[in-house]
């Protein structure tokens, strides 16, 4: 009797996924990227041995039972070793969840990246100098990892040996030969007040209200017209729900509920906005608003951003006469330019232009200095549109 | 495609099950060898025509030998056959190697080196062609007739559990099941036992110890300190033995399923007294193969000390370098040919003391230890290197990356993967499942080796799972 129990239950398991693609039964896991699709099948591609991979690889993302195997797995790892499911993600202290891919500066171990650094505050130096050469104010922002202002709950110890010093910490050392004034510092501040209050998610790679809402005010108060809409007048409400990260979804399990949430609310007096989408997928934004009366807005601002830009966007966008706003990522990289027609419009026109970079992608910003002023000085327009 | 890859758990297999018992009987050769046909051609593409191609070589020759068996003609046939199938071997397998040295030192010497094209590697050649290599030595000794049906002789060389990584099935080890076997449900119950023990040993214990060999030894010399060339090293001897073993299981246990009883490849080699003792406990099909056919040709044992010296050496460097076309691989094959010279020379004496078995076990399970270290090496350089480390004390930090490998998940399988060093000699792991208890240790059974495999299964499936913080087009 075993045995026939035995073998049956072996059938059982290796024709379940047969049978439930017979039944339509898909059961799919949320991993942020797109599934491989099924190759063209003919009687030449099947004498082709390449096509036998490319099948594997769309029988493997799409067989029945997928998603539930995948986060069983899952959830033995995490609930019971209490290991990562995912090669990009670390396991913290206290629940804590950090991009494996911010250790090494957590670690301080990117000496080698100095000359590159070196480069960027050049970079950035002369992106200065052409903007305010134009007219315009420059401003310049790091957001800091999370493991940056949270180094406690990471979880590894920092090594003794090593140079002692993170990407971060080299492009600073870097601004002594090539300043940027308008570099507007958050990680102090965000080390400062994180005793206060938390300021990043723990299962999120960003800030959450209350870093969202340092972060914003210090880059009002740094931008220098903003004379009369005080930051510390800025009307922020904050409301409490939970909270699911990115880095909570990449561990491909269910953790609904695993932090609350500081979310903001602010007075959106009438903003508008529109979208253009972009050959990268991240859509350009073009905010305009009407400030009630009596208020003056912000001059026109131009934002080079990446996703640290989301949620400061919130309080930001109705402050600006227009907010025009760019994720110039392109081919791995952040470009700047990012050589798009509605930047060409656009960018001239701004009075402010501010680029925000995330600390970890420090090493992936790219800036063509000679593009860029291009760009600015409206040549590189004036060239397409007699081009066409 | 391999097996434990969810096309051949999910589509494959099935597939090929239920064709071989919902067909008629007197096809199922025909089956399983188009099925076996069609599993090299997933993975190698247009290499099947070598396969077939080679396959019908042997065929013919091995008519030939049959037909002249009482002549001379049968001897030089043979002889031509084992040349064939070795040059075979050699172009595809080693030719890339020997012209690449050739060339390093004709240019070293200021020459011009010699044109060549790379040639790629047919997967699984090693086996088939020694596999063609067993058929006609045993049809030349008489061991047994020449198959005249083709689809037999084809699927003696193609069988898939087989085909790719062995066991190395002598032919008169399997002939009469090819032609009369018999299907049962024991049979079938205990093929889906050890194909299930395999799947986990691969799956969850080798892939674990994996981790964190691979990740020491992909460390640069200059981090590697004594107590992590240990670590490495250690993992490693655990990570080739529950992965080989482990596909040697599941290859035993789809042969069960279809009917054949395929030789065992793996007893224990851990717990060996001797090297002498670890080579009839490790690849067992592959010692036999060299035994048979390479060192009593030669004269075995009786032809006093020196030749049989002569003999142990040239088996191990041909073993070392049927493992892959290295220099590594052949120093590996000195070493333990060089082990097994002295243990002749010194004399065995067999443990009589348990004190003195643990003694012996440790020393030889040392020996092996560091025999590992050049087989998994990249290159000579690397194997000093990690020797060094080893045995010269040095203390670094332990890298960040190491640390990461070194998680819970891993050390509590590292751990019980090390268990089978201390095991008895003669005990054997997926026993265990076929041991019959009744009652509720029955029951536990069961659902222990069915949480064990949807866990493998499931380990399996991830492998394709690859989160994006953005989304990735």
């Amino acid at each position: 009797m075993r045995k026939l129990i035995v073998i049956g239950l072996f059938l059982v398991m290796i024709l379940s996924p047969l049978l439930g693609s017979f039944l339509g039964i898909r059961s799919e896991s949320k991993e942020n990227r797109a599934l491989a699709d099924m190759p063209p099948i003919s009687v030449g591609a099947l004498l082709d041995k390449d096509i036998y991979p490319k099948i594997e690889n769309f029988y493997n993302d799409h067989f029945a039972f997928r998603g539930w195997l995948i986060k069983s797995k899952n959830w033995v790892d995490y609930r019971i070793f209490r290991v990562s499911p995912s090669s990009q993600v670390h396991i913290g202290k206290d629940g804590w969840l950090f991009l494996k891919e911010t250790i090494p500066s957590y670690l301080k171990v990117e000496c080698g990246e100095k000359e590159s650094m070196r480069t960027l505050a050049k970079q950035l130096h002369d992106m200065e100098r052409i903007t305010q050469s134009s007219g315009k104010e420059f401003y310049f922002i790091v957001a800091p990892n999370k493991a940056t202002i949270y180094p406690e709950h990471v979880g590894i110890e920092r090594p003794d040996t090593g140079c002692g010093k993170s990407r971060y910490d080299l492009l600073l050392e870097a601004f002594s030969e090539y300043p940027v004034n308008g570099f507007i510092r958050l990680d102090e501040l965000l080390i400062r007040a994180k005793g206060e209050r938390q300021l990043y998610f723990k299962t999120d790679t960003h800030w959450n209200g209350a870093g969202t809402a340092i972060a914003a005010k210090t880059m009002l108060r740094n931008i220098s017209r903003f004379t009369e809409n005080s930051a510390d007048t800025l009307k922020i409400k904050f409301s409490h729900g939970t909270h699911r990260g990115d880095l909570s979804n990449m561990l491909g399990i269910s953790m609904d509920a695993e932090e609350t949430d500081s979310s903001l609310i602010v007075d959106s007096f009438g903003i508008s906005v529109i979208e253009i989408p972009l050959k990268n997928r991240q859509p350009y934004l073009k905010y305009t608003s009407k400030p009630p009366s009596g208020t003056r807005p912000l001059p026109r601002i131009f934002i080079y951003r990446d996703s640290f830009m989301n949620y400061p966007l919130e309080l930001l966008k109705g402050l600006f006469e227009e907010t025009d706003v760019i994720w110039p990522f392109n081919g791995g990289y952040d470009n700047i330019p990012a050589s798009e027609k509605i930047e060409l419009e656009d960018l001239p026109e701004s009075k402010v232009v501010l680029v925000e970079v995330v600390e970890r992608y420090l090493g992936y910003l790219v800036i063509d200095t000679a593009k860029y002023e291009a760009t600015l000085k409206d040549t590189a327009r004036t060239q397409i549109l007699t081009a066409h | 495609m391999v097996f434990v890859s969810l096309v051949f758990l999910f589509a494959f297999l099935p597939a090929v099950l239920g064709v071989y018992y919902f067909g008629r009987r007197e096809y199922r050769n025909w089956v399983l060898l188009a099925f076996s046909w069609a599993f090299y051609f997933w993975g190698s593409g247009k290499f099947l025509l070598i396969l077939i191609l080679s396959t019908a070589v042997n065929y013919g020759l091995g008519l030939l030998i049959d037909r002249y068996k009482n002549s001379k003609n049968a001897g030089y046939i043979t002889a031509l056959a084992v040349a064939v199938n070795l040059c075979t071997l050699a172009y595809f397998k080693y030719a890339n190697f020997f012209i690449g040295e050739a060339n390093g030192a004709l240019i070293g010497m200021g020459l011009t080196p010699v044109r060549w094209t790379y040639v790629l590697l047919p997967i699984g050649i090693s086996f088939f062609i020694f596999h063609n290599i067993t058929y006609v030595v045993d049809v030349y000794r008489g061991t047994k007739r020449a198959f005249t049906n083709f689809v037999n002789f084809a699927l003696y060389i193609a069988f898939f559990p087989q085909l790719i990584a062995g066991p190395i099935v002598r032919f008169h080890e399997i002939s009469d099941q090819i032609t009369g076997r018999k299907e049962t449900l024991d049979a079938f119950y205990h093929g889906v036992i050890r194909f299930s023990w395999g799947v986990m040993k691969k799956v969850i214990l080798a892939n674990s110890c994996a981790e964190i060999a691979d990740k020491i030894f992909s460390l640069a010399p200059g981090m590697l300190d004594t107590k992590l060339a240990w670590l490495g090293v250690l993992s490693y001897t655990l990570q080739i033995y529950f992965d080989f073993s482990g596909y040697s299981d599941m290859a035993v246990g789809l042969g069960l399923m279809f009917g054949f009883k395929l030789p065992e490849n793996f007893n224990r080699p851990y717990s060996a007294v001797s090297i002498t003792d670890f080579w009839r406990r490790w690849h067992i099909s592959l010692s036999n193969f060299f035994r048979e056919y390479v060192y009593i040709p030669l004269g075995g044992n009786r032809r006093g000390d020196k030749r049989t010296y002569f003999n142990l050496m040239t088996v191990f460097v041909l073993c070392g370098l049927w493992h892959g076309a290295n220099w590594t691989f052949l120093v590996w094959g000195i070493y333990h040919g060089s082990l097994l010279m002295i243990e002749r020379f010194v004399g065995l004496r067999e443990p009589d003391t348990a004190a003195y078995t643990a003694a012996k076990r440790t020393l030889t399970l040392l020996l092996v230890v560091v025999g590992w270290v050049f087989f998994r090496a990249a290159n000579l350089g690397q194997a000093f290197d990690f020797l060094w480390a080893m045995f010269i004390p040095v203390n670094h930090i332990i890298p960040w990356e190491i640390m990461l490998a070194l998680n819970n998940r891993n050390l509590i399988f590292f751990f019980l993967a090390s268990l089978v060093v201390f095991a008895p000699r003669n005990w054997q792991g997926y026993k265990l499942m076929y041991t019959e208890k009744g009652g509720i240790i029955s029951v536990l059974q069961t659902g222990a080796l069915m949480v064990v495999l949807f866990y493998s299964i499931s380990l399996v499936t991830s492998g394709s799972y690859n989160p994006f913080i953005y989304f990735k087009f």
